[in-house]
Protein backbone atom coordinates (compact mmCIF):
# COMPACT_ATOMS: atom_id res chain seq x y z
CA UNK A 1 0.00 0.00 0.00
CA UNK A 2 1.15 3.53 -0.74
CA UNK A 3 2.62 5.17 2.36
CA UNK A 4 1.89 8.90 2.40
CA UNK A 5 3.42 9.64 5.80
CA UNK A 6 6.29 12.11 6.27
CA UNK A 7 9.71 11.37 7.78
CA UNK A 8 9.66 11.54 11.58
CA UNK A 9 9.45 15.06 12.97
CA UNK A 10 8.42 16.73 9.71
CA UNK A 11 4.97 18.03 8.89
CA UNK A 12 2.95 19.98 6.36
CA UNK A 13 1.42 23.31 7.23
CA UNK A 14 -2.20 23.57 6.14
CA UNK A 15 -3.48 26.70 4.31
CA UNK A 16 -4.76 28.54 7.41
CA UNK A 17 -1.62 27.90 9.43
CA UNK A 18 0.62 28.68 6.45
CA UNK A 19 -1.22 31.97 5.97
CA UNK A 20 -0.62 32.86 9.63
CA UNK A 21 3.10 32.19 9.27
CA UNK A 22 3.42 34.07 5.99
CA UNK A 23 1.47 37.04 7.36
CA UNK A 24 3.61 37.08 10.49
CA UNK A 25 6.82 37.00 8.49
CA UNK A 26 5.60 39.80 6.19
CA UNK A 27 4.82 42.07 9.14
CA UNK A 28 8.18 41.32 10.77
CA UNK A 29 9.93 42.26 7.53
CA UNK A 30 8.05 45.57 7.46
CA UNK A 31 9.60 46.39 10.82
CA UNK A 32 13.04 45.14 9.75
CA UNK A 33 12.84 47.27 6.59
CA UNK A 34 11.89 50.29 8.69
CA UNK A 35 15.24 49.95 10.46
CA UNK A 36 16.98 49.67 7.03
CA UNK A 37 17.60 45.93 7.14
CA UNK A 38 17.70 44.45 3.62
CA UNK A 39 16.45 40.99 2.84
CA UNK A 40 18.65 38.20 1.48
CA UNK A 41 17.60 34.79 0.19
CA UNK A 42 20.02 31.99 0.95
CA UNK A 43 20.22 28.32 -0.08
CA UNK A 44 19.10 25.55 2.27
CA UNK A 45 22.28 23.52 1.63
CA UNK A 46 25.76 24.62 2.68
CA UNK A 47 29.12 22.92 2.71
CA UNK A 48 29.66 21.36 6.13
CA UNK A 49 32.85 23.41 6.50
CA UNK A 50 30.74 26.58 6.58
CA UNK A 51 28.11 25.21 8.95
CA UNK A 52 30.58 23.76 11.45
CA UNK A 53 32.49 27.02 11.84
CA UNK A 54 29.42 28.45 13.54
CA UNK A 55 28.58 25.63 15.90
CA UNK A 56 29.68 23.99 19.11
CA UNK A 57 30.44 20.29 18.77
CA UNK A 58 27.23 19.41 20.63
CA UNK A 59 25.18 21.46 18.18
CA UNK A 60 27.08 19.96 15.24
CA UNK A 61 25.85 16.50 16.20
CA UNK A 62 22.31 17.76 15.50
CA UNK A 63 23.08 18.69 11.88
CA UNK A 64 21.77 16.59 8.99
CA UNK A 65 24.78 15.96 6.75
CA UNK A 66 25.33 13.91 3.61
CA UNK A 67 27.83 13.34 0.81
CA UNK A 68 27.18 14.95 -2.59
CA UNK A 69 27.16 12.12 -5.14
CA UNK A 70 29.11 14.11 -7.75
CA UNK A 71 31.92 15.76 -5.85
CA UNK A 72 32.14 13.63 -2.71
CA UNK A 73 31.87 16.84 -0.70
CA UNK A 74 30.04 16.77 2.65
CA UNK A 75 27.12 19.16 2.70
CA UNK A 76 24.60 19.98 5.41
CA UNK A 77 21.03 21.17 5.52
CA UNK A 78 21.29 24.42 7.45
CA UNK A 79 20.52 24.14 11.18
CA UNK A 80 20.89 27.90 11.60
CA UNK A 81 20.92 30.84 9.18
CA UNK A 82 23.37 33.12 11.02
CA UNK A 83 26.55 31.32 9.84
CA UNK A 84 25.25 31.55 6.27
CA UNK A 85 24.79 35.30 6.61
CA UNK A 86 28.34 35.53 7.96
CA UNK A 87 29.63 33.48 5.02
CA UNK A 88 27.90 35.85 2.62
CA UNK A 89 29.25 38.90 4.47
CA UNK A 90 32.81 37.51 4.39
CA UNK A 91 32.59 36.48 0.73
CA UNK A 92 31.14 39.75 -0.58
CA UNK A 93 32.79 42.79 1.06
CA UNK A 94 32.22 44.61 -2.26
CA UNK A 95 28.43 44.27 -2.01
CA UNK A 96 28.16 44.50 1.77
CA UNK A 97 30.14 47.42 3.26
CA UNK A 98 30.16 47.95 7.05
CA UNK A 99 27.85 48.07 8.82
CA UNK A 100 25.72 45.53 6.95
CA UNK A 101 22.08 45.24 7.99
CA UNK A 102 20.58 42.03 6.62
CA UNK A 103 17.35 40.16 7.26
CA UNK A 104 16.04 36.79 6.15
CA UNK A 105 13.38 34.18 6.60
CA UNK A 106 13.21 30.48 5.92
CA UNK A 107 13.30 27.02 7.41
CA UNK A 108 16.14 25.45 9.38
CA UNK A 109 16.44 21.72 10.05
CA UNK A 110 17.74 19.53 12.84
CA UNK A 111 18.80 15.90 12.51
CA UNK A 112 16.63 14.79 15.42
CA UNK A 113 13.61 16.06 17.26
CA UNK A 114 14.63 18.28 20.18
CA UNK A 115 12.11 16.19 22.07
CA UNK A 116 9.19 13.97 21.20
CA UNK A 117 6.57 15.82 19.19
CA UNK A 118 8.65 18.93 18.48
CA UNK A 119 9.13 19.57 14.78
CA UNK A 120 12.63 19.17 13.38
CA UNK A 121 12.03 21.83 10.77
CA UNK A 122 11.53 25.33 12.13
CA UNK A 123 10.65 28.53 10.24
CA UNK A 124 12.54 31.63 11.30
CA UNK A 125 12.67 35.31 10.39
CA UNK A 126 15.58 37.30 11.69
CA UNK A 127 18.07 40.15 11.36
CA UNK A 128 21.85 40.40 11.56
CA UNK A 129 23.82 43.62 12.09
CA UNK A 130 27.39 42.92 10.96
CA UNK A 131 30.45 45.12 11.39
CA UNK A 132 28.88 47.16 14.21
CA UNK A 133 29.69 46.61 17.86
CA UNK A 134 29.26 48.14 21.28
CA UNK A 135 26.27 49.32 23.25
CA UNK A 136 24.70 51.20 20.37
CA UNK A 137 24.41 48.11 18.16
CA UNK A 138 23.29 46.03 21.17
CA UNK A 139 20.53 48.54 21.91
CA UNK A 140 19.52 48.61 18.24
CA UNK A 141 18.97 44.84 18.27
CA UNK A 142 16.82 45.10 21.41
CA UNK A 143 14.79 47.96 19.95
CA UNK A 144 14.20 46.18 16.63
CA UNK A 145 13.05 43.02 18.43
CA UNK A 146 10.71 44.93 20.76
CA UNK A 147 9.18 46.87 17.84
CA UNK A 148 8.83 43.66 15.84
CA UNK A 149 7.06 41.83 18.67
CA UNK A 150 4.76 44.82 19.28
CA UNK A 151 3.97 45.13 15.57
CA UNK A 152 2.85 41.50 15.16
CA UNK A 153 0.59 41.61 18.22
CA UNK A 154 2.98 40.12 20.76
CA UNK A 155 3.04 43.35 22.77
CA UNK A 156 2.50 41.23 25.91
CA UNK A 157 5.71 39.30 25.27
CA UNK A 158 8.48 39.60 27.86
CA UNK A 159 11.91 40.67 26.59
CA UNK A 160 14.75 39.18 28.64
CA UNK A 161 18.45 39.98 28.45
CA UNK A 162 21.55 38.22 29.77
CA UNK A 163 25.24 37.99 28.86
CA UNK A 164 27.10 35.04 27.38
CA UNK A 165 30.27 35.64 29.45
CA UNK A 166 28.90 36.52 32.89
CA UNK A 167 28.28 33.03 34.31
CA UNK A 168 31.32 31.71 32.44
CA UNK A 169 33.54 34.26 34.22
CA UNK A 170 32.33 33.03 37.61
CA UNK A 171 32.77 29.33 36.70
CA UNK A 172 36.23 30.12 35.33
CA UNK A 173 37.29 31.94 38.51
CA UNK A 174 35.91 29.11 40.65
CA UNK A 175 38.49 26.86 38.99
CA UNK A 176 36.53 23.84 37.73
CA UNK A 177 38.23 21.21 35.61
CA UNK A 178 36.73 20.48 32.17
CA UNK A 179 34.35 17.72 33.26
CA UNK A 180 33.16 19.57 36.40
CA UNK A 181 32.78 22.69 34.26
CA UNK A 182 30.50 20.81 31.85
CA UNK A 183 28.49 19.48 34.81
CA UNK A 184 28.20 23.00 36.22
CA UNK A 185 26.95 24.41 32.91
CA UNK A 186 24.41 21.62 32.71
CA UNK A 187 23.27 22.30 36.30
CA UNK A 188 23.05 26.03 35.59
CA UNK A 189 20.90 25.40 32.52
CA UNK A 190 18.42 23.72 34.91
CA UNK A 191 18.90 26.46 37.55
CA UNK A 192 19.86 23.62 39.88
CA UNK A 193 21.33 25.62 42.75
CA UNK A 194 22.04 22.60 44.97
CA UNK A 195 24.16 20.88 42.32
CA UNK A 196 26.08 24.11 41.68
CA UNK A 197 26.81 24.25 45.42
CA UNK A 198 28.02 20.65 45.42
CA UNK A 199 30.27 21.33 42.39
CA UNK A 200 31.61 24.53 43.96
CA UNK A 201 32.72 22.37 46.89
CA UNK A 202 34.89 20.30 44.52
CA UNK A 203 36.38 23.33 42.73
CA UNK A 204 39.93 24.45 43.45
CA UNK A 205 39.85 28.13 42.43
CA UNK A 206 39.14 31.45 44.07
CA UNK A 207 37.26 31.07 47.35
CA UNK A 208 34.89 34.02 46.79
CA UNK A 209 34.01 32.78 43.29
CA UNK A 210 33.21 29.34 44.69
CA UNK A 211 31.00 30.91 47.35
CA UNK A 212 28.89 32.92 44.85
CA UNK A 213 28.76 30.18 42.19
CA UNK A 214 25.40 28.70 43.34
CA UNK A 215 23.81 32.17 43.18
CA UNK A 216 24.13 32.07 39.38
CA UNK A 217 20.94 29.99 39.42
CA UNK A 218 18.99 32.80 41.10
CA UNK A 219 20.02 35.93 39.15
CA UNK A 220 16.58 36.60 37.66
CA UNK A 221 13.46 38.46 38.76
CA UNK A 222 13.41 41.80 40.58
CA UNK A 223 16.81 43.17 41.53
CA UNK A 224 18.67 40.69 39.30
CA UNK A 225 21.06 43.41 38.16
CA UNK A 226 21.95 44.60 41.64
CA UNK A 227 22.41 41.03 42.83
CA UNK A 228 24.59 40.50 39.73
CA UNK A 229 26.66 43.54 40.71
CA UNK A 230 27.38 41.97 44.09
CA UNK A 231 28.65 38.86 42.29
CA UNK A 232 30.84 41.03 40.05
CA UNK A 233 32.32 42.72 43.13
CA UNK A 234 33.90 39.45 44.22
CA UNK A 235 34.58 38.08 40.71
CA UNK A 236 36.27 40.95 38.85
CA UNK A 237 36.15 39.12 35.50
CA UNK A 238 32.34 39.27 35.61
CA UNK A 239 32.32 43.07 35.86
CA UNK A 240 33.05 43.72 32.17
CA UNK A 241 30.18 41.54 30.85
CA UNK A 242 27.84 43.16 33.36
CA UNK A 243 28.97 46.66 32.29
CA UNK A 244 28.27 45.77 28.63
CA UNK A 245 24.79 44.56 29.55
CA UNK A 246 23.99 47.64 31.60
CA UNK A 247 25.24 49.97 28.85
CA UNK A 248 22.97 48.23 26.33
CA UNK A 249 19.98 48.48 28.69
CA UNK A 250 20.60 52.20 29.33
CA UNK A 251 20.72 52.99 25.61
CA UNK A 252 17.70 50.81 24.82
CA UNK A 253 15.76 52.60 27.58
CA UNK A 254 16.70 55.96 26.04
CA UNK A 255 15.29 54.67 22.75
CA UNK A 256 12.02 53.72 24.40
CA UNK A 257 12.55 50.07 25.43
CA UNK A 258 12.32 50.19 29.22
CA UNK A 259 10.55 47.00 30.23
CA UNK A 260 13.32 44.45 30.07
CA UNK A 261 13.82 41.46 32.36
CA UNK A 262 17.30 40.27 33.26
CA UNK A 263 18.56 36.72 33.80
CA UNK A 264 22.32 36.45 34.28
CA UNK A 265 22.23 32.66 34.53
CA UNK A 266 20.67 31.85 31.18
CA UNK A 267 22.79 30.27 28.45
CA UNK A 268 21.50 30.60 24.91
CA UNK A 269 22.22 29.72 21.35
CA UNK A 270 24.35 27.23 19.49
CA UNK A 271 27.68 28.14 21.03
CA UNK A 272 28.91 31.31 19.28
CA UNK A 273 27.60 34.12 21.48
CA UNK A 274 30.19 36.40 23.10
CA UNK A 275 28.21 39.36 24.43
CA UNK A 276 24.65 40.21 25.41
CA UNK A 277 22.07 37.55 24.68
CA UNK A 278 18.32 38.06 24.68
CA UNK A 279 15.00 36.37 24.03
CA UNK A 280 11.28 37.07 23.84
CA UNK A 281 8.74 34.95 25.72
CA UNK A 282 4.97 34.91 25.26
CA UNK A 283 2.15 33.04 26.95
CA UNK A 284 0.82 30.13 24.90
CA UNK A 285 4.13 29.37 23.15
CA UNK A 286 6.04 26.26 24.22
CA UNK A 287 9.39 27.99 23.99
CA UNK A 288 10.97 31.39 23.32
CA UNK A 289 9.30 33.25 20.42
CA UNK A 290 12.61 34.92 19.55
CA UNK A 291 16.22 34.73 20.62
CA UNK A 292 19.56 36.20 19.70
CA UNK A 293 22.80 37.72 20.86
CA UNK A 294 26.18 39.21 20.08
CA UNK A 295 28.72 36.97 18.34
CA UNK A 296 31.93 38.94 17.88
CA UNK A 297 34.13 35.88 17.39
CA UNK A 298 32.30 34.28 14.49
CA UNK A 299 33.18 36.74 11.70
CA UNK A 300 36.93 36.21 12.14
CA UNK A 301 36.42 32.47 11.65
CA UNK A 302 35.14 33.33 8.15
CA UNK A 303 38.05 35.67 7.38
CA UNK A 304 36.40 39.08 7.75
CA UNK A 305 36.82 39.93 11.45
CA UNK A 306 34.40 42.28 13.13
CA UNK A 307 31.61 42.53 15.67
CA UNK A 308 28.06 41.34 14.96
CA UNK A 309 24.69 40.88 16.62
CA UNK A 310 21.37 39.43 15.53
CA UNK A 311 18.24 37.54 16.45
CA UNK A 312 15.66 35.23 14.93
CA UNK A 313 11.94 35.07 15.56
CA UNK A 314 10.63 31.49 15.67
CA UNK A 315 7.58 31.81 13.42
CA UNK A 316 5.98 28.63 14.74
CA UNK A 317 6.18 29.55 18.44
CA UNK A 318 5.17 33.14 17.69
CA UNK A 319 2.14 31.84 15.77
CA UNK A 320 1.28 29.51 18.67
CA UNK A 321 1.28 32.49 21.01
CA UNK A 322 -0.84 34.59 18.62
CA UNK A 323 -3.36 31.80 17.97
CA UNK A 324 -3.83 31.25 21.71
CA UNK A 325 -4.27 34.88 22.73
CA UNK A 326 -7.55 35.68 24.43
CA UNK A 327 -10.12 36.79 21.80
CA UNK A 328 -10.52 40.24 23.35
CA UNK A 329 -6.81 41.03 23.07
CA UNK A 330 -6.70 39.54 19.57
CA UNK A 331 -9.46 41.90 18.38
CA UNK A 332 -7.75 44.91 19.85
CA UNK A 333 -4.57 44.48 17.81
CA UNK A 334 -6.09 43.04 14.64
CA UNK A 335 -5.45 45.33 11.71
CA UNK B 1 8.48 45.43 35.24
CA UNK B 2 6.66 42.51 33.66
CA UNK B 3 4.05 43.04 31.00
CA UNK B 4 2.16 39.98 32.19
CA UNK B 5 -0.84 40.48 34.42
CA UNK B 6 0.04 39.47 37.97
CA UNK B 7 -3.55 38.51 38.74
CA UNK B 8 -3.61 35.12 37.09
CA UNK B 9 -3.06 32.03 39.25
CA UNK B 10 0.11 30.02 38.89
CA UNK B 11 -0.69 26.33 38.71
CA UNK B 12 1.21 23.82 40.83
CA UNK B 13 1.12 20.10 39.98
CA UNK B 14 1.06 18.10 43.22
CA UNK B 15 1.73 14.36 42.86
CA UNK B 16 -0.78 11.85 44.14
CA UNK B 17 0.37 9.01 46.36
CA UNK B 18 3.61 8.64 48.27
CA UNK B 19 4.79 12.26 47.88
CA UNK B 20 1.48 14.01 48.55
CA UNK B 21 1.74 14.39 52.33
CA UNK B 22 5.38 15.42 52.43
CA UNK B 23 5.03 17.86 49.51
CA UNK B 24 1.93 19.30 51.12
CA UNK B 25 3.71 19.80 54.42
CA UNK B 26 6.45 21.80 52.66
CA UNK B 27 3.90 24.14 51.09
CA UNK B 28 2.17 24.49 54.41
CA UNK B 29 5.38 25.48 56.20
CA UNK B 30 6.48 27.81 53.39
CA UNK B 31 3.19 29.54 52.58
CA UNK B 32 0.68 28.45 55.20
CA UNK B 33 -1.48 26.60 52.69
CA UNK B 34 -1.90 22.83 52.50
CA UNK B 35 -2.58 21.55 48.97
CA UNK B 36 -3.56 18.19 50.46
CA UNK B 37 -6.34 19.70 52.58
CA UNK B 38 -7.50 21.94 49.73
CA UNK B 39 -7.63 19.04 47.28
CA UNK B 40 -9.33 16.68 49.75
CA UNK B 41 -12.06 19.21 50.37
CA UNK B 42 -13.08 19.36 46.75
CA UNK B 43 -14.18 16.68 44.32
CA UNK B 44 -12.49 18.53 41.49
CA UNK B 45 -8.96 17.88 40.26
CA UNK B 46 -7.98 21.48 40.98
CA UNK B 47 -8.20 23.67 44.07
CA UNK B 48 -7.48 27.41 44.13
CA UNK B 49 -5.77 29.44 46.77
CA UNK B 50 -6.35 32.99 45.48
CA UNK B 51 -4.65 34.66 48.45
CA UNK B 52 -1.40 32.92 47.45
CA UNK B 53 -2.01 33.30 43.72
CA UNK B 54 -1.81 29.53 43.30
CA UNK B 55 -3.96 26.77 41.85
CA UNK B 56 -3.07 23.24 42.95
CA UNK B 57 -3.78 20.38 40.60
CA UNK B 58 -3.61 16.73 41.54
CA UNK B 59 -1.58 14.66 39.05
CA UNK B 60 -0.16 11.14 38.95
CA UNK B 61 3.46 11.36 40.13
CA UNK B 62 4.86 9.93 36.90
CA UNK B 63 2.98 12.54 34.84
CA UNK B 64 3.92 15.70 36.74
CA UNK B 65 7.02 16.34 34.60
CA UNK B 66 4.95 16.10 31.39
CA UNK B 67 2.32 18.51 32.69
CA UNK B 68 4.95 21.06 33.64
CA UNK B 69 7.10 20.63 30.54
CA UNK B 70 4.12 21.28 28.29
CA UNK B 71 2.86 24.20 30.34
CA UNK B 72 -0.37 22.62 31.65
CA UNK B 73 1.14 23.40 35.05
CA UNK B 74 3.71 26.13 35.78
CA UNK B 75 5.36 24.35 38.70
CA UNK B 76 5.42 20.77 39.97
CA UNK B 77 6.95 18.27 42.36
CA UNK B 78 8.66 15.35 40.61
CA UNK B 79 11.04 12.54 41.60
CA UNK B 80 14.58 12.63 40.23
CA UNK B 81 14.07 9.06 38.94
CA UNK B 82 11.34 10.29 36.58
CA UNK B 83 13.37 13.33 35.52
CA UNK B 84 16.51 11.33 34.69
CA UNK B 85 14.74 8.35 33.09
CA UNK B 86 13.27 10.60 30.43
CA UNK B 87 15.16 13.91 30.25
CA UNK B 88 12.88 16.93 30.26
CA UNK B 89 13.28 20.50 29.20
CA UNK B 90 12.58 21.99 32.64
CA UNK B 91 14.13 24.10 35.33
CA UNK B 92 14.91 22.13 38.50
CA UNK B 93 15.71 24.93 40.93
CA UNK B 94 15.25 23.06 44.18
CA UNK B 95 15.98 19.70 45.78
CA UNK B 96 13.01 19.40 48.14
CA UNK B 97 14.74 16.68 50.17
CA UNK B 98 11.55 14.62 50.40
CA UNK B 99 10.65 11.23 48.91
CA UNK B 100 14.19 9.97 49.41
CA UNK B 101 14.88 6.55 47.90
CA UNK B 102 17.34 4.88 45.53
CA UNK B 103 17.32 3.30 42.11
CA UNK B 104 19.42 0.17 42.62
CA UNK B 105 20.68 -2.94 40.87
CA UNK B 106 19.33 -5.99 42.71
CA UNK B 107 20.27 -9.64 42.31
CA UNK B 108 19.07 -12.92 43.90
CA UNK B 109 20.89 -13.49 47.19
CA UNK B 110 22.10 -16.97 46.31
CA UNK B 111 22.58 -16.62 42.57
CA UNK B 112 25.80 -17.97 41.12
CA UNK B 113 27.76 -15.33 39.19
CA UNK B 114 27.14 -15.40 35.45
CA UNK B 115 29.87 -17.03 33.36
CA UNK B 116 32.30 -14.45 32.06
CA UNK B 117 31.17 -12.67 28.88
CA UNK B 118 27.50 -13.55 29.30
CA UNK B 119 25.30 -10.48 28.96
CA UNK B 120 23.01 -10.20 32.00
CA UNK B 121 19.30 -9.88 31.43
CA UNK B 122 17.95 -6.94 33.42
CA UNK B 123 14.27 -6.42 34.22
CA UNK B 124 13.23 -2.83 34.96
CA UNK B 125 10.75 -0.07 34.35
CA UNK B 126 13.73 2.34 34.08
CA UNK B 127 14.98 1.21 30.68
CA UNK B 128 17.03 4.35 30.00
CA UNK B 129 18.61 4.61 33.45
CA UNK B 130 19.44 0.89 33.34
CA UNK B 131 20.86 1.01 29.80
CA UNK B 132 23.03 4.05 30.66
CA UNK B 133 24.24 2.45 33.89
CA UNK B 134 25.41 -0.78 32.25
CA UNK B 135 26.80 1.05 29.20
CA UNK B 136 28.95 3.21 31.50
CA UNK B 137 30.35 0.05 33.08
CA UNK B 138 30.95 -1.50 29.67
CA UNK B 139 28.58 -4.38 30.47
CA UNK B 140 26.49 -5.50 27.48
CA UNK B 141 23.17 -5.93 29.28
CA UNK B 142 19.88 -6.98 27.75
CA UNK B 143 17.22 -4.64 29.14
CA UNK B 144 13.67 -5.99 29.57
CA UNK B 145 10.86 -3.49 30.14
CA UNK B 146 8.31 -4.44 32.82
CA UNK B 147 5.51 -2.30 34.18
CA UNK B 148 5.29 -3.73 37.69
CA UNK B 149 6.33 -6.52 40.08
CA UNK B 150 9.91 -6.11 38.90
CA UNK B 151 11.23 -7.88 42.00
CA UNK B 152 9.71 -11.26 41.05
CA UNK B 153 11.37 -11.34 37.61
CA UNK B 154 14.56 -13.18 38.76
CA UNK B 155 12.70 -15.89 40.66
CA UNK B 156 10.45 -16.52 37.64
CA UNK B 157 13.49 -16.91 35.42
CA UNK B 158 12.89 -13.77 33.34
CA UNK B 159 15.99 -11.87 34.37
CA UNK B 160 19.34 -12.21 36.15
CA UNK B 161 19.20 -8.72 37.66
CA UNK B 162 16.68 -5.98 38.27
CA UNK B 163 16.96 -2.20 38.31
CA UNK B 164 14.26 -0.83 40.57
CA UNK B 165 13.44 1.85 43.09
CA UNK B 166 13.59 1.09 46.80
CA UNK B 167 13.12 3.10 49.96
CA UNK B 168 13.95 0.61 52.70
CA UNK B 169 14.93 -2.50 50.76
CA UNK B 170 12.14 -4.48 52.43
CA UNK B 171 10.41 -5.64 49.25
CA UNK B 172 13.77 -6.70 47.86
CA UNK B 173 14.59 -8.77 50.94
CA UNK B 174 11.14 -10.36 50.94
CA UNK B 175 11.83 -11.54 47.38
CA UNK B 176 15.27 -12.92 48.17
CA UNK B 177 17.16 -10.06 46.50
CA UNK B 178 20.15 -8.03 47.66
CA UNK B 179 21.32 -4.61 46.51
CA UNK B 180 24.37 -4.95 44.28
CA UNK B 181 24.91 -1.25 43.57
CA UNK B 182 23.19 2.11 43.50
CA UNK B 183 22.30 3.66 40.14
CA UNK B 184 20.81 6.96 41.37
CA UNK B 185 20.05 8.58 44.73
CA UNK B 186 16.55 9.98 44.38
CA UNK B 187 14.69 12.84 46.03
CA UNK B 188 11.84 15.02 44.85
CA UNK B 189 12.64 18.21 42.92
CA UNK B 190 10.68 21.35 42.37
CA UNK B 191 10.34 21.68 38.60
CA UNK B 192 9.35 24.85 36.75
CA UNK B 193 8.17 25.34 33.17
CA UNK B 194 10.80 27.21 31.15
CA UNK B 195 8.47 29.83 29.67
CA UNK B 196 6.52 30.31 32.92
CA UNK B 197 9.72 31.26 34.75
CA UNK B 198 10.27 34.00 32.18
CA UNK B 199 6.70 35.31 32.22
CA UNK B 200 6.38 35.29 36.02
CA UNK B 201 10.02 35.63 37.01
CA UNK B 202 9.65 37.44 40.32
CA UNK B 203 6.63 35.50 41.58
CA UNK B 204 8.31 32.18 40.83
CA UNK B 205 11.65 33.31 42.28
CA UNK B 206 9.85 34.14 45.54
CA UNK B 207 8.00 30.81 45.53
CA UNK B 208 11.29 28.94 45.02
CA UNK B 209 12.97 30.94 47.79
CA UNK B 210 10.19 30.38 50.30
CA UNK B 211 10.19 26.63 49.61
CA UNK B 212 13.98 26.63 49.81
CA UNK B 213 13.87 28.20 53.27
CA UNK B 214 11.78 25.32 54.65
CA UNK B 215 13.27 22.41 52.71
CA UNK B 216 16.94 22.90 53.54
CA UNK B 217 17.82 19.87 55.60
Amino acid sequence: MLDLSLPLGLRDLTPDHSAHLADLSARLHEVFAGFRYRRVLLPTLERLEVVERGLSSAALAQVLKFVEPGSGEVVAIRPDITPQIVRLYAARPDALPDPARLCYDGPVLRAREARAGRPREVYQAGVELLGAGGASADAEALVVLRRALDRVGLDQAVLEVGHARFAGAVLQAAGLGPSLRAEAEEALSRKDQASLGRLAGKARGDRAARRVMPELATLYGEGALSRGRRVAEVVPAAAQPLAELEAALRLAARRGVREVEVDLGEGRGLGYYTGITFAGYAAGAGSAVASGGRYDGLLARFGRPGPAIGFAVDLEFATQALERRSPRKARRVRR
Amino acid sequence: MSRVASGELLSVAIPKGRLLSEASALFERALGVSPKNLLENTRKLAADSPEHGLRFISIRAADVASYVEHGAADVGVAGLDVLREEPRDLYEPLDLGIGRCSVIVGRPRNARPLPRGVAPRVATKYVNLAARHFARKGVPAEIILLHGSIEVAPSLGLADLIVDITETGETLRANGLVVEETVLEVSARLVVNRVALKLHAERLRRLVESLRSVSEA
